[in-house]
């Protein structure tokens, strides 16, 4: 004992670790996990070097010689590769989070049909969950894809169901409102709506007035201003329509088959966790005299919802990854610059660990998100 | 405890192998097979039909490297290779040659870690349009929507060339060239890009061969050559000097017919030589005497070649241009046999 305290705290809890059963065989566990790693990377790096093959991230500030089409994050030929990788997460997250958002409203909406009393809306939801969960998403997308590509008219011969609005196989072209001075200052206060709302709703708990509080700033500034809002509408310039904004069929097929795909498994998710909520619940809503909609918003979905949200994570970091497919069908998402940074810089290496870190960090933080959901919808118990 | 141990040195084993290596010349003939990565989807090019059987420009140059090397032609194992993969399979050693249509260019040469053989396909990059767009000039092409492959110079050369000329285009990329085609033929795009010979090839497949024109400029020179790693010599100078010497022999008006004949019967001492029936050139360079003649015999001289996978009696009739021979006004040169 005496000598334990000599060592002071520190050397108190080495000792009493060393002390632990099976101390020696972890140890020297870690100490074979160093050696292997350390030998795999200096193996690799010495090999490189052998093949003269240039290495580490620096190509990334070099010029990128490639154009991708579309991007959230404006990219042209001559940006850095930096700046492509960012294009290509844009990409990724614009369609993830859409896709997130749609296949849950979908999943929803699918698992209540296949609850409903009617045998017929019932055996609709069914077959659909059944033939798109059994199809590979990989199909999915190139039927998509061509579908919007082979079924829609050419740019031509475009569909106008209403003026401005113009459906063609190159995309569908929607009016975009012209950018005005004012509307700087409209998001300002859309910021300060939302500081306002977020505020009230935390403070008081009054849904209404923190919607009226979101709501009123920006339209007060946007009537302040004269109302600011034009259109420009697309017109047919030469090959292509131009002006206004365009949603790509490689993004739509992506958006569809991603929502639909995951969709028909939120559906079952949904459904698996309504159905684990004790019926008796249901029945003392009945008793109540609440109605069947109110039962299912108030009583059932709130405590399905602990079932829902951990399977619901999985399904979540699942479409996030399989976004990845886009490269099969042609959106420019962060798979797609990579190739083409490891095709024109030969860093594969480099370029692979670049995708794996952003695949990771993102299903990180979506489960993160998830995680802290889950823990806030758990029983609080006393 | 042990079983940690066995893993950790196994692994360590393994790591140390791969920093080993003789030449691949060597490593070549005692495997007895040459590993060739190549495509299967383009007739004239690089295909696989459905009994199993491979042809094209860019198989028949590994056909021929086995001949040379092994002194048969079908000891070939062809590995199947998307733009994405083929740089990696050759630097991790999975593929000994890189037959595949690839653009030689500085950068890839200098920075790579591989060396390009030849080039033996000279061509460029060109653009087929919709006739009824009334495009008759690549400057007409403004605001186009252009299909390009992914991943490949055409994709790289297409944005140079726009930005260049300050015109702007939409590229819709595609890994497939199936994929890229099927877009183009919906009218997805406006015109696709790649090299004039796969245009062609297209074109005589599609549904409307009369309703496509592949317009006259080329915006990029696209000189493909087969590629190895770098740090092989020997098997550089064959694999060289074998481009060099199907040229040769098309100037010395030596066939995979008269071949045999002439090496039993010529007098020219350059063709003794050529042919190894004299002096001991092959030997020097780690292949037999005769490998020229084998070779020959295999995939015929540079004219034989070409026009059996992509000119006349192909369908194909891609004209010969920058690939005749320089006598006859194209850019196909060999040095001297001496």
């Amino acid at each position: 004992m005496i000598d334990i305290i000599g060592r002071g705290r520190f050397g108190a809890r080495f000792v009493s670790l060393t002390r632990r059963p099976g101390f020696t065989a972890q140890a020297l566990l870690i100490v074979f996990l160093v050696i292997g790693g350390w030998l795999a990377i200096d193996s690799v790096s010495a090999n490189l070097e052998r093949l003269s093959v240039k290495s580490g991230y620096g190509f990334l500030f070099e010029e990128a010689q490639f154009e991708l089409g579309e991007s959230l994050i404006a990219f042209r030929a001559g940006d850095t590769y930096l700046r492509a990788f960012a294009a290509g997460i844009s990409n990724t997250l614009k369609v993830a989070v859409l896709g997130i958002i749609l296949s849950t409203m979908v999943g929803l909406v699918v698992a209540l049909g296949q609850l409903s009393p009617s045998v017929v809306v019932a055996g609709a939801c069914r077959m659909f969950v059944d033939s798109v969960r059994n199809v590979p998403l990989l199909l999915q997308l190139i039927f998509w894809q061509t579908f919007l590509t082979s079924g829609l008219p050419i740019v031509r011969n475009a569909l106008s169901p209403v003026d401005g609005v113009y459906l063609t196989n190159r995309g569908l072209y929607l009016p975009a409102p012209v950018a005005d001075p004012a509307h700087g200052s409209i998001g300002i206060a859309l910021l300060v709506g939302a500081g306002l709302a977020a505020l009230i709703w935390f403070a008081f708990r009054k849904g209404r007035l923190a919607c009226l509080a979101l709501i009123l700033p920006p339209l007060a500034v946007f009537l302040l201003a004269g109302a600011p809002l034009a259109f420009e509408a697309p017109e047919l310039k030469g090959f292509n329509f131009r002006g206004g904004v365009e949603i790509s069929p490689e993004f739509a097929a992506m958006l569809l088959g991603l929502t639909i795909y995951t969709g028909a498994f939120n559906a079952e998710v949904i459904r698996a966790g309504i159905l684990g909520v004790d019926k008796g619940q249901r029945e003392a809503g009945a008793a109540l005299g609440l109605t069947p909609w109110r039962i299912m918003r108030k009583i059932v979905l709130p405590q399905a919802l602990r079932i829902i949200l951990p399977s619901m994570t999985n399904s979540y970091l699942n479409l996030t990854k399989e976004s990845s497919l886009a490269v099969a069908i042609g959106y420019p998402e962060v798979v797609r610059v990579s190739n083409i940074a490891l095709f024109e810089t030969g860093q594969a290496i480099e370029c692979i660990s670049i995708i794996m870190i952003v695949y990771l960090s993102l299903s990180l933080f979506t489960s993160a998100i998830l995680n802290w959901l889950n823990a806030r919808a758990q029983l609080v118990e006393r | 405890m042990i079983g940690m141990k066995s893993i950790a040195i196994g692994a360590i084993a393994m790591l140390g192998a791969t920093a080993a290596q003789a030449e691949l010349l060597d490593d070549i003939k005692a495997r007895g097979v040459l590993k060739c990565g190549t495509l299967n989807f383009l007739a004239g090019v690089g295909f696989l039909d459905d009994k199993g059987e491979w042809s094209g420009y860019d198989v028949d140059f590994c056909k021929g490297a086995a001949a040379a090397i092994l002194g048969d032609a079908s000891k070939v194992e062809f590995v199947i290779l998307t733009g994405a993969q083929m740089f990696p399979a050759l630097e991790s050693g999975e593929i000994d040659v890189l037959s595949r249509s690839v653009t030689q260019t500085i950068s890839r040469e200098t920075t790579m870690g591989i060396d390009f053989i030849g080039p033996n396909h000279l061509t460029g990059q060109g653009f087929m349009v919709h006739n009824e767009l009334g495009v008759s000039s690549v400057d007409e092409l403004d605001g186009a929507t252009v299909c390009v492959l992914a991943g490949t110079t055409t994709e790289r050369y297409l944005a140079d060339w726009f930005r260049g000329k300050d015109m702007t285009f939409t590229p819709v990329a595609t890994e497939t060239s199936d994929q890229m085609f099927a877009n183009y033929f919906e009218q997805r795009c406006d015109a696709v890009t790649m090299e004039p010979p796969y245009l062609a090839i297209r074109r005589a497949k599609s549904a409307t061969p009369d309703g496509h024109t592949i317009l006259d400029a080329l915006i990029a020179k696209s000189f493909e050559a087969p590629v190895i790693r770098q740090g092989n010599p020997a098997l550089r100078e064959v694999l060289q000097w074998m481009h060099w010497g199907m040229i040769t022999a098309e100037e010395m008006e030596i066939t995979s017919e008269n071949v045999d004949e002439i090496a039993s019967s010529s007098t020219d001492p350059v063709v003794r030589r050529f042919l190894g029936v004299e002096g001991a050139i092959g030997e020097g360079m780690g292949v037999s005497n005769d490998w020229m003649v084998r070779v020959i015999k295999s995939i015929g001289n540079f004219g034989e070649f070409y026009d059996r996978n992509l000119g006349s009696g192909t369908g194909l009739d891609v004209p010969r241009g920058m690939n005749a021979l320089w006598r006859d006004g194209g850019a196909m040169v060999a040095p001297g046999w001496q």
